[in-house]
């Protein structure tokens, strides 16, 4: 069972049951044991593979000699293991975790992830466990130990170092939780897969820029008549999904009776419009590609640090206005997960109607060579990586 | 919110599992000291040396790095010394098993070492066990698991490997305070994990126990294997060799000889005489079994469970149970003929059918355990073919049975046997009496001449001892009354035969206590015809019901309760034997099918308690339906729907509230909230239970001061559930 829940807490069982609902303790310990779960591996150990000899050698000689002092050895040996297999159970039962990942990941670079892992038993802490993680960086899977006793109502946060190594979707996969507890004689592994997915934003890249003239272009300042983020009123038009509720002119809502929002005049020519197209054409080798995505990723990043970078369109989608933290990472998300993309026939369209919003300052890719690229504003050569 | 406890540091992890393996290794040499082999010195020494090096480790760093490279030489050389001095494996091995448990016990352990410090623990314990039948074996056994469990816990816990080095002193070794250790580990343990544990560890036992009791038992071999590498010489017991002292030895010791059970408690006569050994040559100023009474008298040793004896079945003949403690030799007691004998485990033995004696051919290292069917408690013992055999002439006997003797001979000097010739004569008046009258008179004249008494000073002169003493006025104990009466009646022409064993003992509750102090040696003479009748000269002295004024000699009575603490430890001793070691499939068959009995009965009861009811409502039912009938039967009815709608509509709400009121955040009612949650979730429109499932929602999760007014809500929620048909 794959599970894909960001804040919900699982157990060996699955996803965990809400506190205070029925618990069925016993039946699920019956079932557990009758029939355990698939994957569930149990290896012996050198003092269990001691204790399995011991049991045969005293079963052997008890069977042999009829000597009741044997078979009260045997039967406390056979105990013993049925002890160990009942706490290792009791140890296990009520323990939950779940993952905890701040977004973003940055392709190449170590990023901290946790596991958090709680112990929802009332009375007896757990002990000894141990996680075993993989992502799809990495080749093997790591195992992650936990501290020595988590109390009843604990939690205890296992740190994680995740270092993906390319954009896409990195998947943190919780493969098993292990155990020696109690007395080490069988190392149990339980299987889990909790996975968890992450997109992983392409590393940054190094490029050269061109034509100072170019970067200075895109200066704040004079107003212009058309729609932007400037201070003096444009227009007043029809509420849409997705408008501030700040931009709200409540005396032309009230008179109209209808929710109306205020459009502010552009400040200036500010900033450049990053049209990034990928036509499957024209994109031929994948490394070029992703130097494309980590290039066009680092320009946006860039120009929204400057504080220049107005909107993006990738392919034939709609422009998409950049003005805050959430936009550029929404960008950036897009990039992660870009693809060539077989037709170029839309994007001629969808060019001509950016160009008709922006009319210049846009921003577009090329390949340049086998293995570079370059940015081109207006059709001049911009920067290249 | 709970305080966070503090965790056990790895070195005090690591001192602690230190405390356990030494614990470990203490418990193991407890458990070598009940086979008593090598003497206490070595216990000693290495129980001191594990003791030093608890207290102290960082002491064991100090140990030369010569001494450790000597170490496994040096112990498998005191193997091969043991094997060499005591020419048997088991000394060895243990002494070997010893020796490696301490050395380990004192020396910084590795994970590896750990584990064989268990399995040797184990090993000594178990073959103490098995050697011994102890009861010591239940409570070491048991603190050996529990040290054992903790131990390997402790090793889990710790995670990881740490070096170990022999000569430098580790990191958890250099300041080692236990007292301070105790502190953190009470500080760190929570009273309800301790109760936890101990119920867990009570779960162990019990687990235990009824897998012993399940465990299919069935027989693969012969006789024990371990019991083969052990020879133990008895301290105490009788043997084929009686010489005067041998008795008044086992006399002192207080130890206990055996545990009878009897099934009927009627069927022991007042004077018990448990007969052991039977005893016919005299040489050397010592009765003995003679080879001649071996070779003709015993058949040839076999490996068996079960003896045949030649008495008749008789019915409702008691079974009798002994439980022999190896103190008491290797001859098993009897009061006299029986039809069989049922071992508990395979041994080789020889028995004798005409002397009623059974000879384990190995000293036993352990109790032994049998059980006796048709057994005689009489004075006489039927022996038909002695009697013929007796009655032919010299070269007939000596063409059938060369060797037997006639139980007539005296290997003694001309001047003793003139001595013992001038006695008879003033026993008999020179007349030839019968067997039983010659006896009576004998007895007589012993006792009149002799007292009681453990203390002998043999007269001085010149022939033999006892000779000496019978002709003296010196008090005796019973060797010197029944060796003299049997020198007598030999002189008098009657066979006669010495019989060592005990006499008497005390109940126990359902059982007799035998112990060594009732040793005691008595004689069988032959009436001329087919019976030996028993004589026990020493009466003479002592009274005719056996009660002595002398220290020493109870008699042969057996006599009333023993009581205290020493009483009750016994009858636990006992239950150890009966039901743990004496536990076999035969046990195990009883115990199945009481089981069952036990389970068809409870079904009888309850299908004859159902019957019955439905007897009783059919009655009631087919009764004439007057006004009153009618009034008080709906009355019921009413009282009962009453009782039912009142319990839903008001009592599980109040009832609710009650638990909830002992838990300060209302978790009964809380669950309650969250069970009609999960109910109602199921609703299509959810618009339409919208108030309800809020109220519901607020007592869920909300203060408790918010809260509606719970039976009512689970009113409200109960209705909406019928209504859709959940």
């Amino acid at each position: 069972m794959k599970t894909r829940h960001a804040d919900v807490f699982f157990e060996p069982g699955g996803v965990a049951r809400a506190p205070g609902g029925p618990r069925h303790f016993w039946r699920r310990l019956l079932w557990s044991l009758v029939f355990p779960r698939r994957g569930q591996r149990v290896r012996l150990t050198t003092s269990g593979t001691v204790l399995i000899a011991l049991a045969l050698a005293v079963g052997l000689a008890a069977y042999n000699s009829g000597n009741n002092i044997l078979f009260i050895t045997l039967s406390l040996l056979l105990a013993c293991l049925l002890l160990s297999g009942l706490m290792s159970w009791l140890n296990l039962s009520r323990v939950r975790w779940r993952w905890r990942v701040e977004p973003p990941l940055r392709a190449g670079l170590a990023h901290p992830v946790s596991l958090e892992v709680r112990n929802d038993k009332r009375v007896l802490p757990a002990y000894a466990l141990w996680f075993e993680l993989r992502s799809t960086s990495a080749t093997r899977a790591e195992r992650l130990e936990m501290p020595v006793r988590l109390d009843p109502g604990m939690s205890a946060m296992l740190d994680w170092t995740v270092r993906p190594a390319k954009r896409g979707v990195e998947q943190l996969s919780l493969e098993a939780v292990g155990s020696l507890f109690p007395f080490g004689f069988l190392r149990k592994t339980f299987p889990v897969e909790l996975t968890k997915d992450v997109i992983v934003w392409p590393a940054a890249v190094e490029y050269r820029r061109f034509s100072a003239a170019l970067w200075e272009r895109a200066r704040p300042g004079r107003p212009l008549s058309r729609a932007g983020s400037g201070a003096d009123l444009h227009a007043i038009r029809r509420y849409e999904r997705g408008d501030s509720h700040r931009s709200i002119h409540w005396k032309a809502t009230a008179r109209l009776r209808r929710t109306m929002v205020t459009q502010r005049a552009a400040d200036g020519e500010d900033g450049y419009g990053l049209w990034l197209r990928t036509p499957a054409e024209i994109w031929t080798r994948p490394e070029q590609f992703e130097l494309l995505c980590g290039f066009a990723a680092t320009l946006a990043e860039d120009f929204f640090r400057a504080g220049r970078l107005t909107a993006v369109i990738i392919n034939d989608e709609a422009p998409m206005p950049v003005r805050r933290l959430a936009d550029i990472e929404a960008f950036l998300d897009r990039i992660a997960l870009l693809t060539p993309v077989p037709s170029e026939e839309k994007r001629i369209r969808a060019r001509h109607r950016l160009a008709g919003i922006y009319g210049k300052n846009l921003l577009t890719f090329a390949p340049e060579g086998a293995r570079g690229v370059a940015a081109y504003v207006d059709g001049e050569k911009a920067a290249s990586a | 919110m709970e305080k966070k406890r503090p965790r056990l540091k790895t070195d005090e992890l690591r001192q602690l599992r230190w405390l356990l393996g030494g614990a470990v290794a203490l418990v193991a040499l407890w458990a070598q000291t009940f086979l008593e082999i090598g003497g206490w010195w070595l216990p000693g020494v290495l129980t001191m040396l594990i003791l030093i090096a608890l207290w102290r480790p960082a002491w064991v760093a100090q140990v030369p790095d010569w001494l450790h490279r000597l170490a496994f030489p040096g112990i498998a050389a005191a193997g091969v010394h043991a094997y060499y001095l005591e020419g048997e494996w088991m000394p060895a091995m243990t002494q070997v098993a010893t020796l490696l448990v301490a050395y380990r016990a004192i020396h910084y352990r590795k994970r590896r070492d750990e584990l064989q410090l268990i399995v040797l623990g184990l090993f000594l314990v178990v073959s103490g066990g098995v050697l011994t039948n102890s009861i010591g074996f239940a409570v070491q056994i048991m603190m050996l698991t529990g040290l054992a469990l903790a131990l390997l816990m402790t090793l889990t816990l710790e995670g990881g490997e740490a070096p170990v080095a022999t000569k430098t002193v580790p990191t958890w070794a250099e300041r080692v305070d236990w007292f301070a250790l105790a502190a953190r580990v009470r500080a760190v343990t929570a009273w309800r994990v301790v109760a936890t544990g101990a119920v867990l560890f009570l779960s162990l036992a019990v687990i235990s126990g009824l897998l012993f009791l399940a465990i299919p038992r069935f027989e693969l071999g012969q006789g024990l294997f371990l019991e083969g590498l052990l020879k133990r010489k008895t301290s105490s017991g009788f043997t084929d060799t009686l010489r005067f002292g041998d008795v008044t030895d086992i006399l002192r010791d207080q130890s206990v000889a055996m545990r009878v059970e009897v099934s009927d408690r009627s069927q022991v006569p007042a004077q018990v005489y448990w007969r052991m050994v039977v005893l016919d040559e005299y040489r050397d100023q010592a009765f003995r079994v003679s080879p001649g009474l071996k070779a003709s008298a015993f058949d040839k040793p076999v490996t068996t469970r079960e003896v045949r004896g030649a008495e008749p079945p008789r019915r409702g003949s008691a079974e009798w149970t002994f439980y022999v403690e190896p103190s008491a030799g290797r001859f098993l007691p009897l009061t006299g003929g029986f039809r069989m004998l049922r071992l508990t485990e395979p041994q080789n033995l020889r028995s004798s059918t005409g002397l009623r004696v059974i000879e384990l051919t190995r000293d036993p290292v352990s109790m032994k355990a049998f059980r006796v069917y048709g057994m005689a408690s009489v004075p006489e013992l039927r022996d038909r073919t002695f009697g013929s055999w007796l009655r032919l002439n010299e070269s007939e006997r000596r063409a059938r049975h060369p060797n037997q003797p006639t139980m007539m001979e005296v290997n003694l000097s001309p001047a003793d046997m003139t001595i013992l010739r001038r006695v008879v004569q003033e026993i008999t008046g020179g007349v030839e009496l019968p067997a039983k009258e010659f006896a009576r008179r004998a007895q007589a004249w012993m006792g009149r001449r002799h007292g009681y008494s453990l203390n002998i000073e043999l007269p001085p002169g010149e022939g033999d001892p006892l000779v000496r003493w019978l002709v003296s006025n010196e008090p005796g104990h019973c060797e010197f009354f029944a060796g003299g009466f049997a020198l007598l009646a030999r002189v008098a022409g009657h066979p006669t035969r010495v019989v060592a064993g005990f006499v008497g003992g005390v109940w126990n509750g359902d059982y007799v206590i035998v112990r060594n102090s009732d040793a005691h040696a008595w004689c069988e003479i032959f009436d001329g015809r087919e019976y030996w009748l028993r004589v026990d000269p020493t009466m003479a002295a002592t009274g005719e019901r056996g009660r002595a004024d002398e220290q020493g000699l109870e008699g042969a009575t057996v006599r009333e309760e023993e009581g205290g603490w020493a009483a009750m430890m016994d009858r636990l001793r006992l239950f150890w034997y009966r039901r743990i070691v004496n536990f076999d499939e035969r046990d195990q068959r009883v115990m199945v099918s009481s089981l069952k009995n036990s389970v068809q009965d409870f079904g009888r009861r309850v299908e004859e308690t159902l019957k019955t009811w439905l007897a009783g409502m059919r009655e009631w039912l087919s009764q004439p339906w007057r006004a009153d009938r009618m009034s008080a039967s709906i009355g019921v009815l009413l009282a009962v729907i009453a009782l039912v709608w009142s319990w839903r509509r008001w009592g599980r709400a109040a009832w609710l509230r009650l638990r909830s009121k002992r838990s300060s955040h209302g978790d009964a009612e809380r669950r309650e909230a969250g069970r009609w949650l999960r109910r109602l979730a199921k609703v299509e429109n959810q618009t339409a239970i919208a108030p309800v499932r809020a109220s519901l929602e607020r007592v869920r999760y909300g203060p408790r001061e918010t809260w509606p007014r719970t039976d009512a809500l689970w009113r409200e929620a109960r209705k909406l559930s019928r209504r859709h048909r959940l």
